[in-house]
């Protein structure tokens, strides 16, 4: 059985290396309710379903509400090969929860580095490298239980914000939300000071069924982190014209009813 | 003594400093560990210091001064925890882990419930309370793919997006940039994507059209408010000028209502602003007209509110009631009145008459117009079933009166293509327990035309059309292995009687009768990054006209591919192949008047036409380095096009369809080029396009070759130098050459026509802009001089109006020569033009 099993893995390791992509079986799996806000402006954060993929030697961070959006869409582009019923299928999704569209692979596609791809505008993909970020944190005095494990504090300053994080030492993982980690264990909730952005486990699974980790470079344009840092600050100042620039169109008036903000980064990059 | 001062004084020293531990960890077999976690805790299991192993399974553990840990821990996954005395951690020690399962103490994973929509004609009840405080501007322009440019126009995937309504009406008008803010994004509750829209401008030919629109449906508020607009608009040209629109909304619970009222006589269209929304959002292009048309301008190439003289007024109203939890009724009635003036000049030179005659008419016409329209739409929306049904009436008294001097001649003008028709649709939509989807749809439409026409000699023609159409479907998605099979099994009925009498003559009538049943199966499959769409109308026709009968199977395939390479480039291909029958108005063979000089007579025979369309696109966009570059190749061929000899009967044109046919042959490709800059954000692209069009004509009953050449080339440009500065301009050439084969002594001279345009927008303090426009037409006929115009305006925005001032046509053209080369005709035409405008508008938010 363990070999067979082993065959399969390899099969669908060898397929995606193949085609030229990095993978990995996922061994375990844990979910997070997230709070996060676009802008500086809105009054209240907006939530978000995401999921951490643990594998072998890498791991992935990503929305379980857009992995199901993309699902939808690409069976409604496979059954119908139409533009206007895939322009259909947008105009009736508009607006709902589609989730956050970023995604942080990490030690892909070697040890030691972060490659966090994002979507601008549901139309653009991007992605960057970078290395594994390195954390100073600071153990602090308390206690709590998240999903039945005990877990300790830390804290520590990161990009620009005051990052909390309970982590359990029974999850000897050196993983958290979206880039956290660095800890003893497996960070199961963080939250920043100015209460912007939070992550809270809500499950914990060892996959039984095979999952994978596959990082399909050729879907993203590349892209600096402080690139695209710049392109999200261009974007929500004046989306009408960022955008216009992303397609190839001309600086042009935006209309009366745009309004500008500022966008609410998770980090900083100087 | 000492020795033991010394010894505690040692043991106290240790516990007052830092103290580092280095060493290894590794598994039973010898393998490092890489990234195992070392934690030195207190009793109470509060962790003092940590580390985790490098890439050589070293760790260097630090702990920090006056903590004293009770043990050491190290773990890994896949392996057993080792916990030990604190005091038992040497330095140089090599931590060996045992195998061992990792045990999960799982807390299920849920997914989260998603609402299924069902139907694919159901409209999702979108939450707003995820997205944005986003206004109009942003649902319309930031719908993914949609590109939108700074004149309004919008593409989605190279298709054009013709119009933005909200609840059916265009409440932006033309310019898209004028978004109304009353209305905010939280109040919309989905977006409808209308295809094969066509936005009514009917006179330029244009008749299908692959374009689609979007209609924004609102929510019904639980508050109950009033909102609305009012825009105020005075000037001074030749005469007082005048600019209103008034608009109101109110939100209910279960009532909403928008109305509106516009007016003007600075030369914007009114009448292509209220959509026809049951037949757009099937795909209708447009309801059937008659034969006769209003009489109509040399329409130049420049935006038509500078050779406009109208009087319109358009008042549009549009109320819902919710009838029950999942049904509503919606009522919308709309009345245009508009008189507008026009005075030109045209010479035209027919290609098809061997000694080329030409003719000189000077009309002095106006249309009065008057046009009214009532619709009522039930529709159900349950989880299961989609029911929808919409009723539309409309009638029109519009009129074409004055007076024309052909080649000196005076005579005098009058049309009224009165049109009368009502319209049923009823739609239905059905999901089964296993999610198979069915529609049905039914629809009726009669329209009656009876129509009057002056014609040269002095008679009056009456024609007295009765169309009637019906057309009826159903379609059904089948799982065929991996794949969907879609289905649609249709039968279309088409009864169109023509009748024309002149003047105190009898009536003489023809009845054109058309049966269509028709299978047409669609598949589509995704192999890799490919995307094949195949699909097949299989259709029986028949078709009678009189005594001519014909039957026909015809099999129209069509097959799509697209294929996204990489993340920057895409190719894609259409091929595609239709039969069209000839409707009556390609068939009846009484002689009609189409206009008071031209008679047309077909063949009285029924027939088809035969299209070969074949297209492909290559597309590379790549945001990151600002280069962006398309080039399209398209072929096209269209056989069964009926050969009319002309010929001129004393003042008469008349076109006498003879048994000849030809085929039409249209060979283009067209590219565009563009690159973004980072300096002064500028962007510039440069498109070229060239299209071949094969062609017969009948020149005294010998079949002419003829060959229409169409380049042009355009070059754009916009930046934005400072803050208070942005620049937009184009330039672009267009090229006609027309060559007659066969008998190039009747080829016609090419025509060059050149167009520059540079726009400047001035932004000198928060609120304020200043804009000026500069046109330059120039063609390469020597005798038409350069046609130049300055537009300016100044305007200044407040968050809750917005006060402008513009002036147009401050150069004071009052002609505007052109001359316009088409497959069979050649036309010189001298346009009248509005004077120098000013007009002082101010629009307000209620």
């Amino acid at each position: 059985m363990k070999t067979l099993f082993g065959i399969l893995a390899y099969c669908i390791v060898a397929t995606c290396v193949y085609s030229q992509e990095v993978a990995d079986t996922v061994s375990v799996r844990v979910q997070y309710y997230a709070l996060y806000k676009h802008t500086q402006e809105q009054k209240e954060a907006y939530d978000d379903i995401n999921l951490l993929d643990i594998g072998r030697h890498s791991s992935r961070f990503y929305s379980q509400r857009f992995e199901r959006f993309l699902h939808l869409r690409d069976s409604v582009k496979s059954v119908n090969t139409d533009p206007m019923s895939y322009l259909q299928f947008l105009a009736n999704t508009f607006g709902s929860k589609k989730g956050r569209e970023y995604e942080v692979y990490k030690h892909i596609p070697q040890r030691g580095t972060l490659t966090y791809t994002d979507v601008v505008h549901n139309d653009f993909s991007f992605c960057y490298e970078e290395s594994i970020p390195t954390f100073s944190w600071e153990l602090a005095e308390g206690d709590t239980i998240i999903i039945g494990y005990p877990c300790h504090k830390a804290v520590c300053q990161f990009r620009g914000r005051t990052w909390t994080a309970w982590y359990s030492l029974d999850l000897p993982f050196d993983n958290g939300p979206w880039k956290l980690g660095g800890l003893p264990g497996l960070i199961l909730a963080a939250s920043e000071s100015r209460h912007e952005f939070s992550f809270v486990a809500t499950g914990i699974e060892q996959m039984r069924q095979t999952a994978t980790i596959c990082f399909y470079p050729k879907r993203y344009l590349r892209s600096t982190p402080a690139k695209f840092q710049r392109l999200l600050e261009d974007y929500w100042k004046d989306q009408w014209n960022t955008t216009n620039r992303l397609q190839g169109s001309g600086y042009s008036e935006p209309p009366k009813a745009q309004r500008s903000f500022n966008a609410c980064l998770m980090e900083k990059y100087e | 003594m000492r020795y033991a001062i010394l010894f505690i004084l040692l043991l106290t020293n240790l516990s007052l400093s830092a103290q580092t531990f280095t060493g290894k960890v590794k598994g039973k077999q010898g393998e490092l560990l890489v990234g195992a976690s070392v934690v030195a805790s207190t009793e109470s299991k509060s962790t003092v210091a940590y580390c985790l192993t490098s890439d050589k399974g070293e760790y260097k553990l630090t702990i920090p001064k006056g903590k004293n840990p009770a043990s050491i821990t190290a773990s890994y996954i896949g392996y057993q925890k080792k916990t030990m005395p604190f005091a038992d951690l040497k330095d140089g020690m090599t931590i060996t882990l045992v195998e061992g399962d990792f045990q999960l103490k799982e807390v299920k994973i849920k997914a989260e419930r998603i609402k299924s929509s069902g139907d694919t004609l159901t409209y999702s009840v979108a939450g707003f309370r995820q997205g944005q405080d986003r206004s109009i501007a942003d649902v319309i322009a930031k719908m993914p793919g949609l590109e939108v440019k700074a004149d309004g126009k919008v593409e989605y995937q190279g298709k054009p997006i013709n119009k933005f309504y909200i609840e059916g009406l265009d409440l932006m008008g033309s310019q898209y940039g004028v978004a109304n803010q009353n209305i905010s994004a939280d109040k919309i509750k989905s977006v409808q994507v209308l295809e094969n829209h066509q936005s009514v401008k009917s006179l330029r030919g244009v008749s299908f059209s692959e374009q689609a629109a979007l209609n924004l449906v609102l929510k019904d508020d639980a508050k109950a408010v009033w909102t609305g607009a009012a825009d105020i608009g005075l000037g001074y040209g030749d005469d007082f000028l005048y600019d209103f629109r008034l608009m109101g909304m109110r939100f209910n619970k279960k009532y909403q209502t928008l109305m509106m009222y516009k007016n003007n006589n600075i030369g914007k269209q009114l009448d292509n602003e209220v959509l026809d929304l049951a037949a757009l959002l099937k795909g209708r292009t447009g309801s059937e007209s008659g034969f006769l048309s209003m009489m109509s301008v040399a329409a130049p190439d420049l935006a038509d509110n500078r050779y406009t003289f109208n009087n319109s007024h358009l008042v549009a109203g549009n109320w819902l009631w919710k009838t029950g939890k999942d049904s509503e009724l919606r009522v919308q009635g709309n009345g245009f009145i508009d008189k507008t003036d026009m005075q030109d000049y045209s010479s035209s030179t027919y290609l098809t008459l061997t000694d080329m005659p030409v003719i000189v008419e000077e009309q002095n016409v106006s249309n009065t117009r008057s046009e009214w329209k009532g619709e009522a739409n039930y529709q159900y929306n349950g989880s299961k079933s989609f029911i929808k049904n919409n009723l539309k009436g409309y009638i029109d008294f519009n009129k074409s009166v004055g007076t024309m001097m052909y080649n000196g001649q005076r005579t005098d003008m009058m049309v009224k293509p009165h049109k009368r028709s009502i319209t049923e649709d009823f739609q239905m939509s059905h999901t089964t327990a296993k999610g198979n989807i069915y529609n049905v749809e039914s629809y009726l439409t009669y329209s009656y035309l009876p129509g009057q026409l002056l014609t040269i000699g002095g008679m009056t023609e009456r024609l007295n059309l009765g169309f009637f159409s019906t057309q009826n479907e159903m379609q059904y998605k089948l799982k065929v292995g991996r794949h969907y099979l879609n289905n649609e099994l249709g039968m279309n009925y088409d009864y169109q009687s023509i009748g024309v009498a002149m003047d105190e003559e009898a009536e003489k009538t023809n009845v054109y009768q058309l049966l269509r049943m028709y299978w047409y199966p669609s598949m589509s499959f995704l192999f890799g990054k490919h995307r094949i769409g195949i699909k097949s109308k299989i259709s029986y026709a028949r078709q009678s006209y009189r005594e001519s009968r014909s039957n026909h199977l015809w099999i129209d395939p069509a097959v799509g591919w697209n294929w996204k390479a990489t993340v920057v480039s895409e190719f894609s291909a259409n091929v595609g192949y239709a039969n069209a029958p000839l409707m009556g108005r390609s068939i009846y063979d009484t002689p009609i008047f189409t206009s008071y000089r031209t008679q047309k007579v077909n063949r009285g025979k029924t027939d088809a036409t035969h299209a070969l369309h074949a297209t492909a696109a290559y597309k590379y966009t790549n945001p990151v380095s600002g280069l962006f570059f398309n080039l399209r190749p398209s072929y096209n061929r269209m056989s069964g096009n009926i050969l009319y000899e002309s010929a001129m009967n004393g003042n008469i044109y008349t076109m006498t369809a003879t048994d000849k046919e030809y085929a039409m042959q249209t060979i283009g490709v067209s590219g565009r080029v563009s690159k973004s800059f980072g300096w002064a954000k500028t962007l510039v692209s440069l498109g070229a396009s060239h299209m071949v069009t094969d062609y017969c004509m009948l020149v005294s009953g010998i079949v002419n070759d003829a060959r229409m050449n169409t380049t042009s080339v355009s070059f754009n440009y916009s930046l934005r130098p400072a803050r208070f500065l942005s620049v937009e301009g184009k330039s672009n050439v267009n090229i006609y050459k027309q060559k007659n084969l066969t008998a190039p002594e009747l080829s016609s001279d090419p025509t060059t026509d050149w167009e520059h345009l540079l726009k400047l927008y001035v932004f000198p303090a928060k609120g304020w802009m200043l804009s000026v426009k500069n046109e330059l037409f120039h063609t390469n006929d020597k005798s038409i001089g350069v046609n130049h115009f300055l537009d300016l305006a100044i305007g200044y925005k407040a968050k809750r109006w917005e006060l402008s001032v513009t002036a147009n046509n401050l150069i004071g053209t009052s002609e505007f020569e052109r001359r316009t080369l088409g497959n069979t005709i050649e036309w010189y035409s001298i346009t009248r033009l509005r004077p120098r405008e000013v007009l002082a508008k101010w629009c307000l938010d209620l």
